[in-house]
């Protein structure tokens, strides 16, 4: 007696060594029995399916893509942590100092990880990592609305808090972007998409508005220059004043992602993905995300660098 | 047979003249069934563990396909919800008796309300009225776009009033270090060739 492919006993007593199980996937040309066939590439589902597995971890079953998840939102916390030790002593000089630079560059970090979700999910055909658009969207605008506060209370512009907010361009420019991302920030939340229904895509497109008033903020913050001073961002230590320029950095990771949300370019890719030319794609697009890369690393290098300071408690006046 | 094979290949100790023949076979019997019995105890307790590892192995796989086909499932009954929710709001937003009789469905369905217990024939025979007001959503989304108006205008009002304070220029122009980063902490001036770059020292020169 032993068990059959299907691991049924039967009274034929083949070796039970050499049992077969059932293949991972289900038959070719076979549709489940509910009649509903995932629509999916292979790749697609293979990997969106793994990341629905759930396995044991303390007597408890836990999904491999809320571990994922997990992995990857845990660092937007990051530039709130930095200022943590700042804020608990009320460290005034640390605020004064990097605050702008910390919580400033930790928003635009997470601006562009939540504006970069749908790019990718476009190009890889996966939809595991898409719940981490909201998640930096809200961790962007907590960075961003502790970076106002934080600038309003300290900075040493002339006038009261809302001199100090809105007594220049730049100032006004940011000001604005918080205004903005306030009532995104409070409709970021599954009640409010329920209330909003069709209107709350509407409302969110603001993302896009804050995203050109990024724009607008540096350019007005240090110019377009290289030099230290209003002008420019300060000394680059390896020899590249460019991408030290908070403008160009913001351009490079801007233009991979404005080109893959236009409409003929998304209409290219997904065509290219029907035909199976996936790796056309990606060669295409390489010397752009290649620059993204490149203009997100500097803006994490900074992020990094400025953060530890903050943290502590010993800012860089870079 | 195997007792007889056994008996050929192993050499009697049991002299047949000393002994009672019927003894000596009816206790070799024993012994070889013994022996047997334990062989197949070993065998059926291999075979138990294989199926048992199957079994398991199988129901993992089973776990595993289930739960991919209750997600394809949810995603498609989703998107078969949405789309009946958007054909139902464009049948209510439409002219004439079919949007009053559609209307009080769409309110339902848009407030993600469970559907109705009584049938669509009910609906049908109800008189056609018009719905009362916007809908829901459309109040909600007016209020989120007067709030953020709200807060634009704040904003805007600040700038000019600070305006009107301290003049377009000061608000426009800054002097040279306002608003930059004090200079109080470390200065990144240690690349080469900058002024702070490190000396070699002697030793090394020496070398």
């Amino acid at each position: 007696m032993t068990a059959s492919p299907a691991g049924r006993l039967t009274a034929e007593a083949p070796a039970a060594n050499d049992y077969q199980p059932v293949p991972d996937a289900p038959p070719a040309g076979k549709r489940p029995v509910d009649g509903h066939r995932p629509r999916e590439r292979a790749a697609k589902s293979r990997l969106d399916a793994w990341m629905e597995v759930d396995f044991k971890f303390g007597g408890s079953r836990i999904k491999r893509k809320a571990v994922a998840l997990i992995l990857l939102g845990a660092p937007a916390v990051t530039p709130l942590f930095f200022m943590l030790p700042a804020l608990i002593t009320l460290n005034s000089n640390t605020f004064s100092v990097s605050v702008d630079d910390t919580l400033g560059t930790g928003a635009e970090l997470c601006l562009f990880l939540c504006l970069l979700v749908t790019p990718m999910s476009l190009l890889t055909g996966q939809h595991w990592f898409v719940p981490l658009r909201r998640w930096y969207g809200i961790m962007m605008a907590c960075c961003a609305i502790g970076d106002a506060t934080a600038a309003g209370i300290t900075d040493d512009f002339a006038g009261g808090v809302f001199g100090r907010l809105a007594g220049h361009t730049f100032t006004l420019v940011g000001f604005l972007m918080v205004m903005l991302v306030i009532p995104l920030l409070l409709t970021g939340n599954p009640w409010a998409q329920r209330k909003l229904g069709r209107y709350w895509k509407r409302l969110h497109r603001l993302i896009y508005v804050i995203w050109a008033l990024l724009a607008a903020h540096l350019m007005l913050l240090e110019g377009l220059g290289f030099q230290r001073g209003t002008d420019g961002s300060g000394f680059a230590g390896d020899g590249d004043p460019a991408f030290h320029q908070r403008f160009y950095q913001y351009s490079a990771c801007s233009l991979f992602l404005l080109t893959l949300r236009l409409p003929p370019v998304k209409r290219w890719i997904v065509a290219r993905q029907k035909e199976g030319r996936n790796w056309l794609v990606w060669v295409t697009i390489a010397p752009l995300f290649a620059l993204f890369l490149f203009g997100f690393f500097f803006i994490l290098n900074e992020e990094i660098f400025k953060g530890i300071g903050s943290f502590t408690e010993h800012p860089s006046a870079e | 047979m195997l007792l007889a094979g056994r008996s050929a290949t192993r050499p009697s100790t049991l002299a047949p003249q000393e002994r009672d023949d019927a003894d000596w076979v009816a206790r070799r019997m024993v012994l070889d069934a013994g022996a047997q019995a334990a062989r197949l105890r070993r065998q059926a307790s291999v075979r138990a563990a294989s199926i048992c590892d199957a079994a398991e192995r199988e129901a993992e796989i089973v776990w595993r396909q289930t739960s991919v086909q209750a997600a394809a499932i949810r995603e498609a009954s989703e998107r078969e919800a949405a789309r009946l929710r958007a054909t139902v709001m464009k049948l209510s937003a439409g002219p004439g008796e079919l949007g009053g009789v559609v209307a009080p469905v769409a309110r339902n369905v848009a407030g993600s309300a469970p559907p109705a217990a009584k049938p669509a024939v009910r609906l049908v025979t109800r008189p056609a009225r018009r719905p009362q007001g916007a809908p829901r959503q459309l109040v909600a989304a007016r209020v989120a776009a007067a709030a953020t108006a709200a807060l634009l205008f704040f904003a805007l009002t600040a700038a000019t009033t600070e305006v009107a304070l301290h003049g377009f220029a000061f608000f426009v122009f800054r002097s040279a270090g306002t608003g930059e980063t004090p200079s109080t902490g470390l200065q990144e001036n240690q690349g080469p060739g900058q002024p702070d770059a490190p000396r070699p020292t002697v030793a090394a020169h020496n070398r």
